[in-house]
């Protein structure tokens, strides 16, 4: 299938692809990774990490420490020895406690990075253990005494909407749903690193990261307010996908106080096993549904329960478990909706961002639940999605205004016609044979920038710089991380001045020269940050005097028209949404449980492209990250340990294991976006898992009510389903869950 | 500090062997993995190697009186690329690692790693393959199976190479080789199942090998529940499945690790198995 349309605008040639300014470099091998950069005089630095999931630190005992060689550990932060986050709980290193296994206790640093690793492994840290709480179900349990707050709860919200007490009693039948998902690694090619170096007066910190200026705050928190002039400068990143948006913070601080204490720079790289086993993942999650349906078997009403896992620090997550409470009710209209959702603190490594940020876990569940409630009705599950699919001029479950037209139908059924989904859907239920064939649809959305309050709380500014050369510098906090950012801004501010490309330059940015434009996160780096750049760019051209030097700032603010009230959720939760339907046709062989993908058909709203190949880059990526969501990637955390710490043991798909993808978009401006953009970089991942989860439901004829989906799984729920009577066959029906393993 | 022998020759190589043991290094990509780590500045102390792949003694692949000797410094790539070995061993080797991997992990290399989950030793033991070992006086040979101990533990001995694979060049007329594993290339086997059967004109079974790999310390094949079922006509096979998949599933003892679970290998095992079996009926 062709993308439609979106060349049809006049004039419009921004979406022609252009080469990558960053992808010659990166192709070749010369582009500089932070492990690539040595200074003169610079030492390494190598991590004691805690071995055990919840104790007391009783003692720690040095090995004899050569000349040269020093430990930095809580009592050398001149500033405070937390992080800088939505809620200061999170230590640069463990100062008595210690919360889960990886957790950072020292560091040993010194001019040799094979004797410091060595002396590293010769710390001994002896403990006082304490009663862990290891699981989610240990955390409702409540046995152990709490790790955050009175009631281990890191963040705890609900909002209403309607009369669900009115909807339950004129309910015709109640529909009860759950489901889970587990843990997932980044696996950025990149491992994490900084390297911090003094300088009189002045400390700059490199390193691989997504948020510059969050770095920053942090690590003026451990060095001392005001005390040194911070600097922080992104270097190239090799892939971040969330997992470098928190996780910098807390090595740029622990290098920063290295740095300060030896007066000489220090780099901190993590090796592939420490950022598996220590830095942040994907918050495992539980969503039940308790669904009315009216006489005419429509949605009524629906009651949410979300619980994330968010490991042993708050970290990002009160904002994570925002954004999937915002999704709940998927892309459906629920005239009487209650949500209710909490954060539980256990003693496992911290979750944090991950793209999609909260969504992903959301769209599972309610996808899923929306297809049971269609096959139990004996309905089309596209139609009856269809049927309930907001439109324009509706009320989101936040009692947002749909502004933007919604052209879900359209792409929906022009993706099952290209896929062949009604006739596979019906003929696949009927499979025969060792084979099985399954066909799955989701419906998503993703809400382009930040959640609730947090555009008009960051306030993000942009700066464009006019040299006398003519050439225009770009001074934003963005970061190119393999997204493509360096690609589309510069294209943004060239289309809008009328100048050629080359004319335009776009540095990895450092504090000392760009504004804070905000983090690269939340889908909102084209949307938000370009579409101040497509203002300040029209501003300069009005006044484009040339061999002068002009600089030109601007600062975001919402539409006038955007409302949000952060403390009853009520509101424009998001500027706008984007929008995609995915169809997943799947083989299931019943005597190994595996799952091959026979292809996968995409179709995204992210209102104009700004660079087809560049989107075709996030849509094919944010399905394989998907994929590997829904089917490969599990990670277990037993006893506190993560089991799967190497990456050979940690299975995210080869090019061995993609499907052919049909993807495109649909073209639907939105009118405060850069030519229309909105946000793409999260959306292409959102609706995988549950089109590839309604797949091999169908083709093993057993409820799927987890990701991923292994293969263990699979030949568990077959067996069981031989033992069973045949109509417990028909989802939905919860089975036990335990611990946080994603193939129980 | 890492001491690194290059030697010229297979001679050379065995000298070196004799008076400073080290470890032998063909493609490494086994003994990489393993190192404690590939960062910088993760330093155990390592002992010597000696590079042999590139050994030209070591990388011949003949047929000598009905039997394939592969050097062991053969690369898997050197083995697809081979059309005339057996397909089962070929097909085994297409599902291992990658291409760049391929081109420099070699068959010698998987036998002396001894893992549970080497992929090539399936066959093998199917073949009843032996080893041929020098050291700078001698050559022994050995039965695969008793050449590998248990993971990780091989008979070869400090002073001693593995110079020879060989195996009978033997087709059988179905064979049908399974990798299961958490994706599609570069996975380590949760468990692998060959089997190799022929058939006589009167439609008896002539022949037949079942071996399993990643299911206990070493690959799985028992000749005494084979020789049960040769010479049974096809059409009485159906009568034996149950009591053939039953004798196996005492022998097949897998554990759970990150990568699956006991009952999971075992279940497929039996699957996979029972299948092969039912194929032959059909």
């Amino acid at each position: 299938m062709k993308p439609p349309e979106h060349t049809a605008t006049p004039g419009n040639d921004i979406a022609d692809p252009v080469a990558r300014p960053d992808a010659a470099a990166k192709c070749a091998g010369t582009a500089r990774y932070l492990a690539d950069l040595a200074v003169p005089g610079m030492l390494h630095a190598r991590t004691v990490r805690s071995t055990r999931p919840r104790a007391r630190i009783t003692s720690r005992r040095l090995p004899p420490l050569p000349a040269g060689f020093f430990v930095v550990e809580a009592r050398d932060i001149p500033g405070r020895n937390r992080i800088r986050m939505l809620d200061d709980d999170w230590p640069f290193f463990a100062e008595d406690i210690v919360n889960h296994i990886g957790e950072p206790i020292l560091l040993v640093v010194g001019p040799e990075a094979e004797a410091t690793a060595m002396i590293a492994s010769r710390v001994i840290i002896e403990y006082e253990d304490l009663p862990p709480i290891l699981s989610l179900d240990d955390a409702l349990a409540g046995l152990a005494p709490p790790l955050y707050g009175e009631d281990n709860c890191f963040a705890e919200y609900s909002f209403h909407k309607g009369d669900l007490p009115q909807a339950r009693r004129a309910a015709r039948q109640m529909v009860k749903d759950g489901f889970s998902t587990g843990f997932q690694e980044h696996l950025y090619l990149e491992p994490q690193g900084v390297l911090a170096v003094p300088e009189a007066g002045r400390l700059t910190v490199y390193g691989s990261m997504q948020c510059p200026y969050y770095v920053k705050k942090a690590v003026e928190q451990a060095v001392g307010e005001g005390r040194h002039h911070v600097r922080i400068v992104q270097t190239v990143t090799g892939g971040a996908f969330g997992g470098k948006e928190d996780y910098p913070s807390l090595l740029a601080g622990q290098a920063a106080v290295a740095a300060l204490k030896s007066g000489r720079p220090v780099r901190l790289v993590l090796d592939r096993t420490e950022d598996i086993a220590a830095t942040t993942k994907r918050h495992p999650s539980r969503i039940d549904f308790t669904t009315f349906l009216d006489e005419n078997d429509d949605l009524l009403g629906m009651d949410v329960d979300i619980l994330l896992d968010g490991g042993a620090y708050s970290g990002l997550s009160s904002v994570v478990l925002q954004r999937a409470m915002f999704a709940a009710s998927g892309v459906y209209r629920v005239p009487h909706l209650h949500v209710h959702g909490r954060v539980l603190a256990t003693n496992q490594v911290p979750a944090g961002a991950f793209r999609g940020f909260g969504a992903p876990q959301a769209f599972f569940a309610i996808e899923m639940h929306l297809e049971n409630i269609a096959l139990r009705l004996g309905l089309d599950p596209l139609e009856y999605k269809l049927r309930h699919a907001l439109r324009r001029g509706d009320r989101t479950c936040t009692d947002g205004l749909v502004r933007g037209a919604v052209r879900l139908p359209e792409m929906a059924t022009r993706l099952c016609e290209a896929a062949g989904y009604p006739a596979k859907q019906a003929a696949y239920t009927a499979g025969q044979g060792r084979y099985r064939r399954g066909i799955g649809l989701s419906l998503c959305y993703h809400g382009c920038g930040f959640t609730g309050q947090g555009e008009e709380l960051i306030q993000g500014t942009i700066a464009l710089h006019k040299r006398a050369d003519d050439a225009v510098e770009i001074r934003v906090a963005a970061t190119e991380m393999g997204q493509g950012a360096q690609t589309v801004l510069p294209k943004i501010v060239a289309h809008s001045l009328g100048i050629p490309l080359d004319q335009i330059h776009y540095e990895n940015p450092d504090t000392d020269i760009v504004p804070d434009s905000g983090p690269t996160v939340a889908s909102r780096t084209t949307m938000i940050v370009g579409g101040l750049l497509r203002e300040a760019a029209l501003d300069l051209k009005r006044h484009w005097q040339s061999g002068r030097v002009m600089d030109i700032r601007r600062t975001y603010h919402h539409p006038p028209h955007i409302h949000w009230d952060q403390e009853h959720f009520r509101g424009d939760a998001y500027p706008e949404y984007a929008w995609g339907v995915n169809v997943v046709e799947v083989e299931v062989d019943l005597l190994t449980g595996l799952v091959r993908v026979i292809k996968i058909w995409a179709q995204f709203d992210v209102g104009a492209p700004m660079d087809e190949r560049t989107l075709r880059g996030q849509m094919e990526g944010g399905i394989a990250q998907g994929l590997g969501y829904a089917l490969w990637e599990k990670l277990e955390v037993d006893d506190g340990r993560v089991q799967q710490q190497r990456i050979r043991d940690y299975t995210i798909p080869t090019f061995m294991d993609m499907p052919p993808v049909e993807s495109g978009s649909v073209y639907n401006p939105y009118e405060f976006g850069p030519f229309g953009a909105k946000g793409a970089g999260e959306l292409t991942l959102v609706g995988v898992a549950p089109a590839v989860a309604a797949a091999v439901q169908q083709a093993i004829g057993c409820p799927v009510d987890m990701i991923p989906v292994t293969p263990e799984m699979i030949l568990r729920r077959i067996r069981n389903r031989k033992h069973a009577k045949p109509d417990s066959e028909i989802p939905p029906e919860s089975s036990p869950r335990s611990r946080s393993r994603a193939d129980t | 500090m890492v001491t690194a022998f290059r030697p010229v020759t297979l001679n050379e190589a065995l000298a070196i062997r004799r008076t400073h043991g080290t470890v032998p290094l063909a493609g490494g990509t086994d003994l990489m993995a393993a190192a404690p780590s590939c960062s910088p500045g993760r330093g155990e102390s390592s002992p010597s190697i000696m590079f042999i792949g590139h050994l030209t003694e070591l990388r011949q692949i003949r047929m000598e009186q009905g039997e394939w000797r592969l050097g062991a410094a053969v690369t898997l790539a050197d083995i697809l690329d081979h059309a005339r070995l057996p397909a089962p061993l070929r097909q085994a080797v297409a599902d291992m690692a990658s291409p760049a991997i391929r081109n420099v992990a070699t068959a010698g290399g998987n036998i002396c790693n001894a893992s549970p989950c080497g992929d090539t030793l399936p066959f093998l033991y199917a073949q009843a393959a032996r080893v041929l070992l020098c050291d700078s006086g001698n050559r022994r040979e050995l039965p695969i199976e008793r050449f590998i101990i248990g993971p990780g533990k091989t008979a070869l001995r400090p002073d001693e190479l593995l110079t020879e694979i060989v195996f009978p060049a033997r087709e059988f007329v179905v064979h049908r080789h399974h990798k299961v594993g958490a994706r599609r290339a570069n996975t380590l086997a949760k468990l692998s199942f060959l089997g190799l059967a022929d058939m006589d004109a009167a439609g008896r079974l002539s022949d037949i090998r079942l071996t399993f790999g990643s299911v206990a310390p070493t690959v799985i094949r028992a000749p005494q529940l084979e020789q049960r079922l040769c010479g049974l006509p096809l059409t009485e096979m159906k009568h034996h499945i149950d009591e053939i998949s039953a004798a196996y599933d005492g022998l097949i003892q897998p554990i759970d690790d990150q990568r699956s679970t006991r009952e999971y290998r075992k279940q497929v095992c039996l699957n996979l198995l029972r299948w092969f079996l039912e194929e032959l009926i059909a």
